[in-house]
């Protein structure tokens, strides 16, 4: 500081100890007089620069200090009278809050306004002494690293006011503040703006340990706990007095008060903490209760549909833990047992006919697997409109009603059979009289249910059997619903599933070529025309579900062996090294029967055929019994007894049985019926096509599909050990089930099996240092 | 810029528009400047809570008076360019003016002028 303008004459040395202590003490009498002033709302007398002046000077002259710990007295001192002046005579009657003489809180309403006028003055002032003391706070306050003025005002008042130690002043307002709002949650109204002046007073005070607003440290976790507890009584009474549904408007109507209550006069913070507590205390521990709640709960609502209700109770639900969990269990133990409802009529009608399917009456047969295609579809609908208007297409919800569709659908092990019949049915009549998209929706729903089938080779099984009826004897009411129901199950399995339909409808096609080109070579040949008109069709034997080592046999007559006899030439003359099988339990024949009344044409099967051309050679009421026919003709059995059946038992009734009856026996008579009428000229004769499969049937079918099962796991062994060379025991199981469960789920004791078979047969070994690991061998 | 020049000219030159007579010094070195509220309030912290404070108190279309008797009107003027214009040039002035301007700058909370001059020096 050395400069050469020191003229003007600052006499430091000696004025440092006196002088300045005196006028230090010059200035804070003014300074504190002037704060005294403003806090009686005089402020307007004063003269802001000199004061700034004095402030600054003192912090100059290193008095901050002593200036700030005045300015503190003073603040202090004031606040304490305000105190005792003002709040403390404001208390609310009698101190407890509660008493019911003062029930609307008018007492507690009136505190909090005291205490309301006091901050706002405080802050005021505070405001004020701030300006004032600026120079301080930028160049003491910092230096010295005590909080602001400002800060220090909220500090005393904090000290002073909210926790005073002299008066109960802070139990007064939590009470009160408390007490306000359980009287609004009970629907009366108070004073919000009171309210709300208090809680921003708490949150602009900052706790001194913690650094958390007072709010936080004093108001808050009694709000909360004063709310769990409302909330806790409040639960119990309104599931003790509620339905379900009421219930959840409750609940729903508490939480968006107390979500407007926090945005109107609590702290945004609070916001998730007292949320937590309603939805704890309403919905997490009532969860069960509500769910289960007779004549209304969960069930209820979903057997009655209702729609709103439902939402509601996903929305509330939705917001606790465990709320879905409990719903998607419900729903889905709801979905089990309408399930097994539905799988127990089926059976209990199947066994009520008893496992005698051949003889039974076979449409209901089929019947019952529509009806319980249709009430799965039924139900299915009814959870996807569920799940589509109240659970706002949830797709954990959506897991867990398709995990418990597939758990009751695959319990019924007759499913793959039944819903390949329900199409087959379909296909067959159910679709005249629908639209081309009516019927692709219910083939469309028909597929989801294929979706949920464990067993999908089974399916495939029935589904070709049922088709290459349809196609053989013409049952197929469309093509384009054929192919595209194909086409669904290519979508769904892959080109390998459906590579052998699509193989039976190529069959169709070049055979009604080969057909054409038959006619052809009659017209042309030199050779004797058949008598008849034959139609063949050549059916590649791998694509279709025929036994072929087990052709049937069947005594043709003589017309049609030598029919036969000129196709197989003229077949096997364009194709060589074929072999022709004749599957006559699969044609059909027109023939002319003359009655009493008037000839008709008769549609028949092969087999009928056979049966009906041995009347020829009968006289009017000679009879021939079950055995001679079936001695001439050698049909097998059971399509024997079908066939009768259909000719004698049926709408009908070509032949009269002896005795009468609804099932063959042995010993039965047959005879000609030659009295029999019908409106129409020509007659469909009915041969009981697709029913549900006998207990033998089955047996042999599931096999069938053991066998198909086999080889399909060794296939996938050998391929994925081809590519891998070696492989742990383990991983090599995990990967076939893997590839195979989109066909069936493959047992790890079966592919164990398949395993071992195949070391045996010398494709894999084990490994000579880990016995669980296996080599491929070339 | 013609900006920090315009402004200049205000302060020089204004007849019409000026709203605060800012007494300065103390006797016998007395000047009287004249200013323009809105700007020193944005310029200065310390001026703006003065005029808060003066507005609070009376409530008049009156001029407003403040009076800084602890800084010189030589001081003064170069601060109050400063305020107006965003510009001082200090090669002009010793050392111990522009300590002084830097006590004043401190008084007045001009945060930015004090970082300038203790930079300078």
């Amino acid at each position: 500081m050395s400069s050469r303008k020191q003229p003007k004459g600052k006499i430091r040395p000696p004025k440092k100890p006196n002088s300045a202590d005196a006028q230090f003490n010059d200035n804070w009498d003014r300074l504190a007089q002037a704060i005294r002033e403003i806090h009686k709302k005089n402020a307007s007398i004063l003269s802001f620069e000199e004061l700034y002046r004095n402030a600054y000077n003192m912090v100059l002259h290193k008095n901050g200090d002593k200036l700030y710990n005045g300015v503190r007295e003073v603040i202090t001192q004031h606040l304490e009278e305000v105190a005792v002046s003002q709040v403390v005579p404001a208390f609310p009657l009698s101190g407890a809050s509660s008493s019911q003489t003062n029930p609307n809180g008018a007492g507690g309403a009136n505190f909090l306004k005291v205490l309301k006028t006091v901050w706002e003055d405080h802050t005021t002032c505070m405001l004020m002494i701030r300006d004032i003391l600026m120079y301080m706070d930028r160049v003491y306050a910092k230096t010295a690293n005590v909080p602001l003025v400002y800060d220090l005002g909220l500090d005393l008042f904090r000290d002073t006011i909210v926790r005073s130690q002299n008066y109960p002043i802070q139990n007064h307002l939590l009470e009160v503040l408390l007490q306000q709002i359980k009287l609004e949650r009970e629907n009366e109204i108070i004073d919000r703006t009171n309210v709300k002046a208090s809680i921003d007073m708490l949150l602009e005070l900052t706790d001194a340990s913690t650094k958390d607003t007072v709010y936080a440290t004093d108001f808050e976790n009694k709000f909360l706990e004063t709310s769990s507890e409302y909330y806790r009584v409040e639960g119990q009474m309104l599931v003790g007095e509620y339905d379900a549904p009421e219930y959840m408007k409750k609940v729903d109507k508490r939480l968006n008060e107390e979500e407007q209550r926090v945005r109107h006069y609590l702290s945004q913070t609070t916001e998730p903490k007292i949320r937590n507590i309603v939805e704890e205390e309403l919905i997490s521990k009532h969860l069960k209760t509500v769910i289960e709640m007779e004549n209304s709960g969960l069930i209820p609502m979903l057997r009655n549909e209702k729609m709103d209700d439902l939402g509601r109770m996903y929305k509330l639900f939705g917001r606790v833990v465990k709320g879905h969990d409990e719903m998607k269990s419900a729903i889905s133990d709801y979905i089990r047992e309408l399930g097994k409802a539905i799988n127990e009529t089926v059976t209990s009608n199947t066994t009520a006919e008893g496992g005698n399917a051949a003889s039974g009456d076979k449409q209901t047969g089929a019947t019952v697997a529509v009806r319980w295609v249709q009430e799965v579809l039924d139900l299915k609908d009814k959870f996807d409109k569920v799940q589509n208007l109240a659970l706002s297409n949830d797709k954990a919800f959506q897991t867990s009603f398709n995990e418990a569709f597939e758990y009751f659908i695959n319990k019924n092990s007759k499913s793959p059979e039944f819903i390949s019949l329900f199409i087959d049915d379909n296909l067959k009549k159910g679709l005249k009289g629908k639209t081309e998209e009516e019927v692709d929706s219910v083939l469309d729903k028909t597929i989801t249910l294929f979706r949920f089938i464990g067993e999908k080779d089974v399916f495939e099984r029935y589904y070709k059997q049922h088709l290459a009826k349809r196609l053989l004897l013409g049952r197929s009411v469309s093509d384009d619903a054929e192919r595209g129901m194909i086409g669904k199950l290519k979508v769904e399995c892959g080109y390998q599933f459906t590579t052998k339909l699509e193989g039976m409808f190529n069959d169709m096609r070049i055979s009604s070529d080969t057909m054409t080109d038959f006619k052809e070579y009659l017209d042309k040949s030199v050779l004797e025309k058949p008598k008849l008109d034959l139609s063949v069709t050549v059916l590649t034997s791998t694509f279709w579900p025929m036994n072929l080592s087990a052709s049937p046999r069947c005594n043709l007559p003589p017309e049609l062996t030598k029919a036969c006899g000129t196709f197989q030439n003229f077949y096997l003359g364009r194709h060589s090294g074929r072999r022709l099988t004749w599957q006559s339990n699969m044609g059909t024949a027109d023939i002319r029967g003359s009655f009493k009344a008037r000839k008709h044409e008769l549609n028949v099967s092969t087999y009928q055929m056979v049966i009906l051309l041995m009347f020829n050679d009968k006289q009017d009421g000679e009879s021939l019994s079950y055995e001679q026919i079936k001695g001439e003709s050698d049909i097998p059995e059971a399509d024997l007894k079908r066939n009768l059946q259909s000719l004698a038992c049926a709408k009908y009734k070509i032949l009269v049985k002896e005795p009468k009856g609804k099932e063959i026996n042995p010993g039965d008579q047959f005879n000609f019926n030659n009295d029999f009428t019908a409106p129409l000229q020509r007659i469909k004769i009915q041969t009981v096509a697709s029913k549900v499969e006998s207990e033998g049937e089955r047996k042999e079918t599931r096999e069938k599909v053991e066998e198909a099962r086999k080889h399909q796991t060794e296939a996938a062994i050998v391929r994925i050990m081809k590519d891998r060379k070696t492989m742990e025991h383990n991983l090599l199981i995990a990967e076939v089930v893997k590839q195979l469960q989109s066909r069936f789920m493959p047992n790890p004791a079966l592919i164990k099996k398949r395993i071992e078979a195949l070391i045996e047969r010398e494709y894999l070994e084990r490994a000579t240092g880990d016995r669980r690991v296996y080599n491929y061998l070339a | 810029s013609k900006l920090s020049q315009n402004f200049l000219e205000l302060l020089d030159n204004d007849e019409n528009y000026y709203d605060i007579t800012i007494e300065v010094g103390e006797d016998p070195y007395v000047r009287i400047f004249r200013a323009h509220t809105n700007i020193l309030c944005y310029r200065s912290p310390y001026l703006r809570r003065i005029l808060a404070s003066n507005n609070r108190s009376s409530n008049t279309n009156d001029l407003v008076h403040i009076r800084l008797p602890n800084i010189s009107p030589e001081i003064f003027q170069i601060i109050l360019r400063y305020i107006y214009g965003g510009i001082l040039s200090l090669n002009e002035q010793d050392t111990s003016d522009i300590l002084k301007i830097l006590a004043a700058a401190d008084e007045l909370c001009l945060q930015e002028l004090i970082d300038y001059l203790q930079g300078y020096l």
